[in-house]
């Protein structure tokens, strides 16, 4: 069970739309997506499942499970695109700090909460993260088989990155189940000078870890408006065609990932078999 | 470690020779068996039966790939075509009458020359060499500098801008690379271009030699230690001088390295004939083939562009040669003749426009065979000092090839001799020359499709030839009595053809010879019935030789059938990916269709509402690198759009003659990658493409002889004379 984790350094950049848009990519790939949010904004849900039936639901989510308000099998709902979403939770500063606490003194809270699930091998859990270091992102670090850090090509992005990238280093780099740390490139758009350039840096310093570029195109957050993903939006934009290829990207590189054969060709739109694990 | 120091040795060459005994043995064989082989005189059952033999041999050899397979088919193939040669002079020419003998000898001299032109062009293609490029030295600071020449006298600076924006986007040492615009023109246009971009832009005030005198004034004012000439109108990839100046390292008495003129539009034979892309075309074979197999020989030949010379070489020999109208040609002989070396890249790193019109490169073609027998006058590569016997017949064939003309005609014409005057040329029997001509023919086609399928298919070359045949014989005759006269003429580029139109004057031998062979049709029915009744084989034989030349002159007509070009640029067909980004940030993925300096053709997946000259901007892409470029729509029509680029910066420009014509990537796929095609198929290709040259060409001499027997429209002030309209 490959966990794909879209972290970030800095607020802003798209993290939340990136990994709604990989899931449905994902997702329309004929891979079995869980998607986590991790982050108390709660927001992954606006992209996923901006449902008003599922408004209820969304506003427990993780957070409630956790206390053990109701079972994880209430918590995760479908979403767009075959996807299944475990939202955060709504929830206020107490309670969130109260989280907080319970997660950075169970280390392994995410890992065992994930293998509880016992999802098919060929699933992929797809994890969204606040931005900069946190406890969620340290939890997310430690179940993470590839890590992709999202970067607008702008000058503070590009500056902010050593702090998650020490992180990622420090969480993931040693572990022997962990494939890559990756990049992806946010907003970019040609015609600027600066986002050029940062790009050409980026390439340079990373190479084969780039992931993917995706262009700065209205379809994007007019997608979010409109409550559907990109592709279903724009087909034919170009950040349509740059998500497809991050997932082509992803894909490959979970297929080259060391004892999780992901490329056996299930192609379900099913439902995981979820069972209910003690929080 | 200096640029020049490596150890000089050629590239790999054929397996090592066998054992001296073994090689002594096999003289001896073939010298004594040989000729007895070849002058046995046989009853026709008995050459039939040889004659099958042989060719079974030959079947069976080519159901094994590989080089050694080929050699054992040349030589079977020149057995068997010497054999009918032999046959042909001392058993066939027994005339009777002077009309025999004179039309007999025309076929007979036609016969040698090509059986000539056969042996030599297996000698030539026998083992190309495929070189591989070497590596340049490590530290770039060993490069050494180069000069690049881009001669220019009256193109249009459009045409040569990418060249000029390609040549300064070589990787190559910025402070060892300059450019040099060789403007003949002495164009302020220039002037101010090469300014603002950076080169140099340089005069003369004089235009003595043309091109040659050209490159000859620059020689005389730059100092590199390598020059590279290119074209004006042939785009050098980035990695151009990286492929092509390694060798220079190998062996410091190199003197020329020539790589492939690729052309990224169609041909005029392309173009009317609609084969762009899916049969080789005329170039292919030499750029492909013949100048590989020079190499093996050490006698790759200078091609005027495309090829970097070693400077002290160069200037040793007296530059760039001034004596003929072929310079480049003349220029690696006389390297060659100095004891220097010369070498072939079979990679594509530049590309040019073809030639325009069917016309234009008509004169392009008649300039070539002029300057090459002007060479085989007054330079003739079989004599003089210093050349190889290899590399002498290498030349030799290079310019006897271009004495092609007269042959091609009388083969054109050869059956009419029997069909319209009785006149027997060839004396046998109809089952003799059945016997041992077609052997000849067969083992000739089998082998050379086996040695040239992927460059050139079975019977194009009579197409190519046939159509310019007239043309080229005139000037190669002129050259051959007198090789100073005729003059020199430019090949024209750039051009606009305004209209479809048939190319009467270009079809003029074609449609002469048209109508000689269609009297032959009609006189071979009228022998059919009861005139020849004793000759029937002879007339159907001779019918069908005429069908078979009906066939190439029907394409040739439709090869002087010009279609149009819709504007002004040069648009080129190119599929590459693109993303349009819209004034209002929304974006979409395409494909262009074709490209020119001025704009792209574009191909939506989905229509889109977008007004004519709404701006936007249009990404490009190469490798990993993302241009992007102002535009605004031309034209949208359902999924096609036309967009026009908004002016740019030079560095814009660069960026877009990257996206598009320096792309070997793209070139390099098509080059010399043509399926091998069945014999049959390519007659059923070349007998259609003749049936539409005959439909165009009957449309329009319908339409003028309808134009002039009705009266002109009215309005018209003169009198019309009364003329029965029919």
């Amino acid at each position: 069970m490959p966990v794909i984790a879209v972290i970030g350094a800095k607020g802003g950049v798209g993290k939340t739309t990136v990994a709604a848009n990989l899931c449905t990519t994902l997702g329309a790939a004929g891979r079995r997506v869980l998607a986590v949010d991790l982050d108390p904004q709660n927001a992954l849900r606006f992209h996923l499942a901006n449902d008003p039936a599922m408004r209820e639901a969304c506003e427990a989510g993780l957070a409630a499970a956790l206390a053990g308000q109701i079972g994880w099998t209430q918590a995760i709902q479908p979403a767009r695109g075959g996807v299944l979403l475990l939202p955060f939770g709504a929830i206020d500063d107490e309670h969130q700090i109260d989280i907080e606490r319970h997660l950075a003194d169970n280390p392994d809270w995410l890992a065992d909460t994930l293998a509880g699930f016992r999802l098919p091998s060929d699933a992929l859990v797809l994890l969204d993260t606040p931005p900069g270091p946190s406890v969620y992102l340290q939890q997310a670090l430690r179940v993470a088989s590839i890590t992709v850090l999202t970067v607008l090509p702008d000058a503070g992005s590009f500056a902010t990155l050593p702090l998650v990238e020490r992180m990622v280093d420090k969480y993931c780099t040693a572990r022997g189940d962990f494939g890559a740390a990756m990049y992806l490139v946010n907003q970019f758009d040609a015609a600027k000078r600066l986002n050029r350039d940062v790009l050409q840096a980026l390439r340079s310093a990373h190479g084969d870890a780039l992931l993917s570029v995706i262009h700065q195109d209205q379809a994007v957050g007019e997608a979010l408006a409109m409550a559907l993903d990109v592709r279903r939006h724009a087909p034919h934009s170009q950040a349509t065609e740059d998500f497809a290829v991050a997932a082509r990207h992803l894909l490959a590189r979970l297929d080259a990932l060391p004892g999780t054969s992901v490329s056996d060709g299930f192609r379900a739109s099913g439902a995981p078999h979820q069972r209910q694990p003690a929080p | 470690m200096s640029f020049s120091n490596a150890a000089a040795h050629r590239p790999e060459s054929p397996p090592p020779p066998p054992h001296r005994l073994f090689r002594v043995a096999a003289w001896a064989v073939t010298l004594i068996a040989l000729p007895a082989v070849i002058i046995t005189p046989m009853t026709l059952h008995q050459q039939l039966t040889l004659s099958i033999a042989i060719f079974i041999a030959a079947l069976v050899l080519n159901r094994f790939p590989g080089r050694i397979p080929t050699l054992a088919m040349i030589f079977l193939s020149v057995v068997v075509s010497s054999r009918y040669m032999y046959w042909r002079i001392t058993e066939t020419m027994y005339m009777d009458n002077l009309l025999d003998l004179v039309l007999g000898s025309g076929l007979l001299v036609a016969e040698v020359y090509a059986f000539l032109v056969l042996l030599l062009g297996y000698i030539q293609t026998a083992w190309p060499l495929e070189r591989k490029p070497v590596p340049l030295p490590a530290d770039s600071a060993d490069w050494p500098t180069v000069d690049v020449f881009i001669p220019t006298y009256n193109e249009s600076l459009s045409v040569v801008r990418p060249t000029v924006l390609a040549a300064q986007s070589m990787d190559w040492p910025r402070d060892k690379v300059r450019i040099f615009v060789l403007d003949d023109g002495r164009r302020e246009e220039f002037r101010v271009f090469c300014e603002g971009v950076g080169v140099t832009h340089v005069t003369r005030d004089n235009n003595r030699h043309a091109k040659a005198g050209n490159i000859n004034a620059a020689l005389k004012n730059t100092d590199g230690e390598f020059v590279a000439i290119f074209d004006c109108d042939h785009t050098p990839t980035r990695s151009f001088l990286q492929i092509a100046l390694g060798w220079f390292g190998r062996d410091p008495k190199l003197g020329m390295v020539q790589t492939p003129h690729y052309f990224f539009s169609a041909d005029p034979f392309e173009k009317n004939l609609g084969t762009f892309g899916t049969v080789p075309n005329e170039g292919e074979l030499f750029y492909g083939l013949i100048q590989d197999g020079n190499d093996l020989w050490n006698a790759t030949f200078f091609c005027g562009s495309c090829a970097v010379l070693r400077r002290t070489i160069l200037e040793e020999v007296g530059g760039i040669a001034v004596e003929t109208v072929t310079e480049d040609a003349h220029t690696a002989l006389k390297m060659h003749r100095a004891g220097y070396n010369t070498a072939y890249l079979a990679l594509p790193q530049a590309a040019g426009l073809a030639t325009e019109s069917l016309s234009s490169h008509v004169g392009q073609r008649i300039r070539w065979a002029r300057g090459m027998i002007q060479i085989f006058r007054t330079d003739n590569p079989l004599l003089g000092r210093g050349l190889t016997w290899p590399q002498r017949l290498c030349y030799i064939n290079a310019m006897l090839h271009f004495l092609y003309g007269l042959p091609r005609m009388i083969y054109l014409t050869a059956p009419l001799a029997y069909l319209l005057f009785g006149a027997s040329v060839i004396h046998a029997s109809a089952p003799m020359i059945f016997a041992y001509a077609l052997p000849h023919l067969f083992h000739a086609n089998l082998t050379n499709s086996r040695i040239q399928g992927r460059f050139r298919y079975l019977f194009w070359n009579e197409v190519y030839e046939a159509v310019l045949a007239w043309y080229i014989f005139r000037p190669t005759l002129v050259a051959l009595i007198n090789p100073k006269l005729g003059s020199f003429n430019v090949t024209a580029k750039g051009g606009l053809i305004q209209e479809q139109y048939f190319d009467t004057q270009i079809a003029k031998a074609s449609l002469f010879l048209l109508a000689l062979n269609f009297i032959g049709v009609a006189a071979g029915l009228w022998r059919l019935t009861w005139v020849d009744s004793d000759n029937i084989l002879t007339v159907w034989l001779n019918l069908a030789w005429t069908f078979y030349n009906l066939m190439i002159l029907g394409a040739c007509v439709a090869a002087a059938n010009e279609s149009r070009q819709v504007r002004g640029a040069h648009r080129v067909t190119l599929r590459v990916p693109a993303t349009l980004h819209f004034a209002d940030g929304h974006s979409m993925r395409c494909h262009t269709f074709d490209f020119s300096s001025g704009g792209l053709g574009l191909e939506l997946p989905a229509e889109i509402a977008l007004p004519d000259a709404a701006p936007l901007d249009v990404s490009l892409y190469r490798g990993e690198s993302e241009h992007r470029f102002a535009a605004s729509v031309r034209f949208n029509r359902g999924k096609r759009m036309g967009i026009q680029f908004e002016p740019m910066s030079f560095a814009e420009e660069r960026a877009l003659v990257q996206c598009t014509t320096a792309r070997a990537d793209i070139w390099a796929a098509r080059w010399g990658n043509h399926p091998r095609v069945a014999a049959h198929k390519v007659i059923g290709h070349i007998a259609r493409i003749s049936l539409v040259g005959f439909r165009e060409m009957f449309g329009h001499y319908g339409r003028a002889l309808s134009r002039k027997l009705r009266p002109a429209p009215a309005g018209g002030a003169r009198p019309v004379n009364a003329k029965e309209p029919t």
